[in-house]
């Protein structure tokens, strides 16, 4: 695998607060922040954090701001919140829920084409201008739409992680599944109410592990999936900066305040194609693989890990998927607290998709803030030991999924030195 | 069911008439939509009626409204019925096609002549046996032999109508409970005459329709305006009793707060006056005077109070209007204290500091046991509960324990009543009656005080 040759830096991230039901300030009936507002929110975030904010290019990362919003022609949003982009290149990437990982790719690549040493890297999603039933809809577009929207479920995605989790519960125990599903969830309510800009910060629940076991009603819903297995429908940004050395340099940042990429890698599977084996996700493997070895580093230096766990089954079979655990044995992993704040190996702090939320289009560049927040002892929900701390593990990684295993980036860092 | 393929709904723009209208159109709906898939395949028709075009209008957003929602919910089903239509693949697209056909199915007409197509006739039009007995005449004439008649009519005895309007046996009393939307209890009463099928057809119905179906007998009232009205004339002679030592804001609120709390009810009595409306209770008092014969069927104090304007029932919206108790967001916040006052002072609000303090003192506290029926109602244990609650209540000391135990041995007398004039089947018939169509949590029969 080729190295990177140039050093790439990453910082300056700022989220905006992860908007929808459970959240105090949420009122389906009342107005609601509009797109161009969370937008600058985020860019105004990014830009306070950068002493002179001069970039060569701008990439804005959402899903499907077409129809949620009825609008097109993106990147024209970025010069809005950050003026210096007037005039320079600006481009948007879709690629369903992992637009996100894309946006940081493609921003890679500028700068290690020598391109641009500065990039401006924004995404953002805002999915409550529709009720859930048609929100669905509208996600559906992230699979098959002629091959598998009719037969599919009307709330499509849920249906398609729940034959997953039902084949995965058939190999390996549906009891030992469904309780490591519940100890997902109860993990992404604790550690999103220990982060303030998280969906789920206000999340009150006596018992959120009760909460997590109840039974799947295939009648209501889906047979494998209850509705605490599923992140919400959410609206946020996010935004963040990366840059060559030089690139450091002209925006006035050090590297003491950055997180360096080490590795990055894609993998993208044929949409029109069935999953050959509902229990792995081979492009996730394969994206995690590939940015490994870029990185030079393996499973063991992973110190804090972000997962695209739109379902916590997702989040399951992630940890399988990537080798850190055996075909099955992901529960065990997660029943014996390692993903926890304290564990070997702490996940998903920001409160992953489930608990922090998923505002679609902004959750790869949101993942990539938390670790640089992470790194850089600036995360409201640290891990304890700090990942860079007695642990040794300096590396952070995270995994930006786009439909069913389908278009996947992973991307690993560092704390910059 | 072929009878719901041709439906017609009289007074259809009334609170209760618009509500049978979505009941039967949702049923037709889901029936047309099993069969092709998406509501709309001209097989059904529902001709909705009333003398008031104006009101066709709010009709028609109303219906609407409710069939996106039920659509929206019933997604998963939705989808399964259309299966087959491969231009209909999205959520949105079955949804539309779904309310589009289902509206498709309705005809606003304005005469009761507009019903002559169909086989079943609802009539919710009002209650008063001269403009029924006009009306259902007039339909005999122009619908076919085999259409059914089904009467919402709370009180008028069914065999009366069919006798004065010659329909030989072919109406069934038919009374939903407000609003019929959301109230699962249907009390099915039939005449004399009503014949056998007309009757099978009525069970049938309320299976389509997903309500409760409780039979009654004909006799005017039947069993929940049999009891309610009975149980409200008592409730004003205990007002009469509070008001020797008690000045008018606390007479009705002791009233309102014993039948509320220590009954576990969903609403005192006061308040449950006001929900159906003074002039309503007037109505049906009279109509139940008139075919009883009994001249108990009446109060000096409900006379009063309409003559003094204290009217209460809701505006089309479902907002409270003013009665005994004055509402603010469909809540209780002020209580009568002298309708002959100025409009601005005739209540006295209940969050006055100690205004009622001597009431309350006066009233005790419920015995041990005791949860209100906000709590109660939703407790898994509420059997057991309610079981130990009434056995302390037996036993208690104090004014409301007392007071309490009037109302429970009344209503079970009442209850004991209804059996034996064979107005209900059953004691349980009674009991649920009143469980699904007033939410009380026990029957007059669980009452052993």
């Amino acid at each position: 695998m080729r190295k990177l040759r140039r050093r790439i830096f990453i910082g300056a991230g700022f989220n905006t607060m992860c908007f929808g039901s459970g959240r105090k300030e949420f009122h389906p009936k009342l107005p609601m922040p509009t797109f161009e507002s969370y937008l600058r929110e985020a860019a105004a975030g990014s830009l306070a954090q950068v002493p002179h904010p001069d970039f060569d290019e701008g990439v804005i990362a959402n899903f499907m701001a077409g129809r949620f919003l009825k609008q097109g022609n993106l990147p024209g949003f970025l010069p809005m919140a950050v003026p210096g982009l007037k005039g320079k290149p600006c481009s948007r990437v879709e690629g369903a829920c992992g637009s996100g990982g894309l946006a940081l790719a493609a921003a890679a690549r500028s700068i290690l084409a020598e391109m641009a040493d500065t990039v401006f890297v924004a995404g953002f999603e805002v999915q409550n201008t529709l009720k859930a039933v048609y929100v669905a809809d509208v996600l559906a577009g992230a699979g098959y739409f002629n091959g598998e929207r009719k037969q599919g479920h009307a709330f499509f995605f849920p249906g398609a992680f729940s034959d997953r989790a039902g084949a995965y519960g058939e190999r390996y125990g549906k009891d030992l599944a469904r309780q490591a599903m519940a100890k997902w969830f109860e993990l992404s309510i604790v550690n999103a109410r220990r982060n303030p800009k998280a969906q789920e910060f206000h999340n009150t629940a006596a018992d959120p592990l009760a909460l997590g076991m109840t039974t799947p009603d295939g009648r209501k819903f889906v047979h494998h999936l209850n509705l605490f297995d599923c992140s919400k429908v959410s609206d946020g940004a996010s935004a963040l900066v990366m840059a060559s050395e030089e690139g450091l340099r002209r925006l006035g940042l050090k590297r003491e305040a950055m997180i360096e990429l080490t590795g990055f890698h894609g993998s993208e599977g044929d949409i029109t194609a069935r999953p050959a084996d509902p229990t792995v996700l081979e492009n996730t493997g394969k994206a995690a693989q590939g940015a490994w070895e870029m990185a030079g580093v393996g499973k063991g230096d992973i110190g804090v890990l972000e997962l695209h766990d739109c379902f916590s089954i997702t989040g399951l079979l992630a940890l399988e998927s990537l080798g850190f655990a055996a075909p099955g044995a992901a529960t065990r992993l997660v029943l014996d607290g390692h993903t926890a704040r304290d564990g070997s190996l702490p996940t998903n702090l920001s409160g992953g998709l489930g608990g922090f939320g998923h505002p679609v289009g902004a959750t790869g560049v949101r993942q990539m803030v938390d670790l640089f927040e992470q790194l850089r002892g600036l995360a409201p929900n640290p891990a304890t030991p700090s990942g860079t701390g007695p642990s040794g593990k300096e590396h952070g990684m995270m995994v930006s999924m786009g439909g069913n295993d389908m278009t996947v980036t992973a991307l690993v860092v560092r704390r910059a030195a | 069911m072929e009878q719901l393929k041709s439906v017609a709904v009289l007074g259809a723009g009334g609170k209760m008439g618009s509500g049978i209208a979505w009941v039967a159109l949702r049923a037709m709906a889901e029936a047309d939509a099993r069969a092709h898939g998406i509501p709309g395949s001209g097989e059904y028709a529902l001709t909705l009626i009333d003398a008031d075009s104006a009101a066709f209008r709010r009709l028609r957003e109303y219906l609407r409204g409710q069939l996106v929602k039920a659509a929206e919910k019933g997604i998963n089903d939705l989808r399964l019925w259309a299966k087959d239509r491969a231009d209909l693949i999205e959520n949105r697209e079955i949804i539309d096609a779904y309310v589009e056909g289902a509206m498709g199915m309705i005809r606003f007409a304005s005469g009761a002549s507009e019903a002559k197509g169909a086989r079943l006739v609802f009539e919710a039009i009002f209650e008063d046996l001269g403009i029924k007995r006009a009306v259902y005449s007039h339909l005999k004439s122009v619908c076919g032999p085999d259409t059914v008649f089904l009467t919402n009519t709370s009180s008028i005895p069914i065999g009366l109508l069919d006798e004065s309007a010659g329909l030989d046996g072919r109406i069934l009393g038919f009374h939903f409970y407000n609003p019929p939307a959301v109230q699962k209890l249907v009390e099915m009463i039939s005449g004399k005459r009503t014949r056998p099928e007309v009757v099978a057809l009525g069970r049938e119905l309320g299976k389509a329709f997903g309500k409760t179906v409780v039979p009654s007998n004909d006799v005017a009232g039947f069993i929940g305006n049999g009891h309610f009205i009975r149980e409200l004339l008592f409730a004003m002679s205990k007002y009469r009793e509070l008001r020797r030592e008690w000045s008018e804001p606390e007479a009705w609120y002791l009233l309102d707060k014993v039948t509320r709390e220590f009954l576990v009810r969903p609403m005192g009595l006061a308040q449950l006056m006001d929900y159906v409306g003074l002039d309503v209770f007037k109505m049906i008092t009279r109509v139940m005077r008139e075919y009883l014969a009994d001249p108990a069927f009446a109060d000096e104090t409900l006379d009063r109070l309409l003559a003094e304007g204290i009217r209460g029932g809701q505006l089309g919206s479902g907002e409270q209007k003013d009665g005994v108790l004055r509402y603010q967001k469909n809540k209780p916040a002020a209580v009568l204290a002298n309708a002959a006052l100025p409009e601005g002072n005739r209540y006295v609000s209940l969050a006055e500091p100690g205004r009622f303090a001597k009431a309350d003192t006066w009233l005790g506290a419920p015995p041990e046991g005791h949860a209100l029926w906000s709590a109660m109602s939703k407790d898994p244990a509420r059997a057991t509960k309610l079981e130990t609650y009434l056995a302390a209540l037996a036993q208690a000391e104090g004014n409301g324990a007392r007071l309490a135990r009037e109302f429970l041995t009344h209503s079970r007398a009442v209850g004991q009543g209804l059996v034996r004039d064979g107005v209900a089947a059953t004691p349980e018939d009674v009991g649920s009656v009143l469980k699904h169509g007033f939410f009380h949590l026990y029957a007059p029969s669980d009452w052993n005080g």
